[in-house]
């Protein structure tokens, strides 16, 4: 069944029997323009996204005049026609592969145009029998911060609040250490008498950021990668507030970065430049991962102490780490199940 | 035909029902237009979804990835390693080796050094290690050598060392020590131990971080009277 049919099948449930029952009669005939309730909704001709469309297109002309008008550059009418169909387009999981293509090729422009830059956006699916999972060397990590940068760069993220999806902490020996953690250290690293420990989004196999969220802008893929659809997010901050773990980031304004430092290599689901208002995490570096890369902090860290690979494989090397070292998650008791473990030499 | 788009073509005295009830489709819809599973997700064990789906992998395409890593299959003494297992090389990156590119005749042991002097060694005490632990320029001048004497060829110094750290050496071979190269698909390349170590000051060496904190969360954990603030009372 498609995505498509399970909504419709939902909404019938919702529905009183007898508007069941008409649905249900109108389904057998081939024409579909008087189908009502779900069937009018969910069928294309009747698509409200498209019934919007329709009834603004006269509206879109008058702003592609304004904007013809007011743009030094020229070429307005075209980035406002492509504005105006990004605005309407679906959230990622109900487009069909040509839709997906069609917002590709149309952010691949629009960044052309408004930035004159020419950037790659794959929508790389998932690979059948990859689950990916992550382990981190709690004795290793040396606090030297090679992974912060180059997520920084890999994930385009704003210079403008110097944010960071990674967090290293910096925890004395013998302590408790979780509470004493800090993470606003800038000396000599390693600190004599501490140990370091990094977070980031854990890719929890029960996420309760996807759980909260009201419009379903977030969602977990079957290669275990949660990720966020910028342009259906509303910025409600719902999953900030629900991770457990402060994995997730807000943009407060739009991120900033030098054109010249932009990666042009971007996922639709990654590392395409996000706008001011909405949520972003990191992806596990969807954008290469999915090809068979590692992730940019993985291959930055310079003491091996970032283990990446897939669950499903037996002869992976994090499949190693899990059954002979000695590994734990954080706050494991909360049931997220996170898919990022901790492990010590 | 008149409102083919918006108002289904239905009798009129249903009319209104039906615009009342195409009214809360469009309310249910835009409450759920991004869900695609309406039902909570059911919680699940990790362990539980690897067990389920465990071994159909569809691994990506990775070998332009490392088309340009250079790689000798690993060895290891007593064990048969996989066909897809593989180390950077080490002798193709090496300045002064080998030993005959300045000295023509072998070289006799001793243990104060007459040159490479730049080379200070910091690796265990110096009452445990000199320079002929591990070099034995006598015998052998295009390799290293093995505390009981034998050739260790510089692609493979993971055997020399692993003749201390076996600890280090079985957790390299397994995956849990070292550093994968460039891709996790495909086949494994790893780190040579001296990818990541100076064999002569094996220790990583003290430094600034090259990047600063992030302002935004400075805490690991919160509530519960384990934050900063509250435990600085």
């Amino acid at each position: 069944m498609s995505n498509r049919e399970k909504i419709a099948e939902k909404v019938r449930q919702w529905l009183k029997p007898a508007d069941r029952r008409r649905l249900r009669r109108d389904d057998g005939g081939a024409d579909t323009r008087f189908a009502e309730g779900a069937d009018a909704v969910m069928n294309k001709r009747l698509d409200r996204r498209q019934a919007l469309k329709a009834m603004v297109t006269g509206a879109a002309a008058g702003a592609a005049v304004v904007q013809t008008a007011c743009s030094p550059l020229g070429g307005g009418s075209e980035k406002a026609q492509l504005n105006w169909e990004e605005y309407f387009k679906k959230n990622y999981r109900l487009m069909t592969d040509e839709e997906r293509a069609a917002t590709v090729t149309r952010l691949e422009r629009l960044s052309k145009l408004e930035q004159n830059a020419d950037p790659h956006i794959q929508t790389t699916p998932p690979q059948k029998g990859v689950l990916f999972g992550y382990a981190f060397n709690i004795s290793k990590c040396q606090g030297y911060m090679d992974c912060v940068k180059a997520c920084i760069e890999e994930n385009n993220l704003d210079r403008g609040s110097n944010m960071q999806y990674i967090r290293i902490f910096e925890i004395e020996n013998g302590q408790d250490g979780l509470a004493s953690a800090n993470g606003d250290f800038y000396h000599e690293v390693p600190a004599e008498g501490h140990y370091y420990l990094g977070t980031q989004c854990f890719h929890c196999e029960n996420p309760p950021c996807v759980k909260v969220c009201p419009v379903g802008a977030t969602w977990k893929e079957d290669d275990g990668i949660v990720v966020v659809d910028y342009d259906w997010c509303i910025g409600c901050r719902y999953c900030e507030a629900a991770c457990p773990y402060f994995g997730r980031r807000f943009n407060w304004s739009t991120p900033q970065i030098p054109a010249d430092e932009v990666n042009q290599e971007q996922h639709y689901l990654g590392n395409r430049p996000r706008k001011k208002g909405v949520m972003e995490k990191c992806t596990f570096c969807v954008q290469r991962t999915r090809k068979g890369k590692l992730p940019a902090c993985v291959e930055a860290c310079p003491t091996g102490a970032r283990v990446f690979g897939n669950l499903l494989d037996p002869d992976s090397e994090i499949r190693y780490v899990l059954a002979n070292k000695k590994v734990f998650r954080l706050k494991e008791e909360l049931g997220t199940e996170p898919k990022f473990w901790y492990f010590t030499d | 035909m008149p409102h083919e788009f918006f108002v289904p073509s239905i009798p009129h005295h249903r009319r209104r029902r039906a615009t009342s009830l195409w009214a809360i489709s469009l309310l249910l819809l835009t409450v759920s237009t991004g869900c695609v599973d309406l039902d909570p997700p059911h919680p699940s064990r990790v362990k539980d979804t690897i067990a389920a789906n465990e071994g159909h992998a569809e691994e990506p395409e990775a070998a332009h990835l490392i088309a340009d890593v250079t790689r000798v299959p690993v060895s290891l003494p007593g064990s048969v390693s996989p066909e897809d297992y593989f180390v950077e090389t080490r002798a193709d990156q090496l300045m002064h080796a080998p030993c005959a590119q300045c000295h023509s005749d072998a070289i006799p042991l001793e243990n104060e050094p007459k040159a490479h002097w730049d080379i200070e060694l910091q690796h265990a005490g110096s009452d445990t290690m000199t320079c002929t632990t591990c070099h034995d320029p006598d015998k052998h001048m295009e390799s290293l050598a093995y505390l009981k004497g034998g050739e260790v060829p510089f692609d493979h110094s993971y055997r020399l060392c692993g003749q201390c750290h076996f600890e280090q050496l079985r957790d390299w071979d397994g995956g849990s020590h070292g550093k994968r190269v460039a891709a996790w698909a495909g086949d494994r390349i790893v780190r040579n131990c001296t990818g990541c170590h100076d064999p002569h000051r094996p220790a990583f060496p003290k430094r600034w971080p090259v990047h600063n904190p992030s302002p935004t969360e400075t805490r690991l954990m919160d509530g519960d009277g384990h934050d900063k603030e509250s435990s600085h009372e």
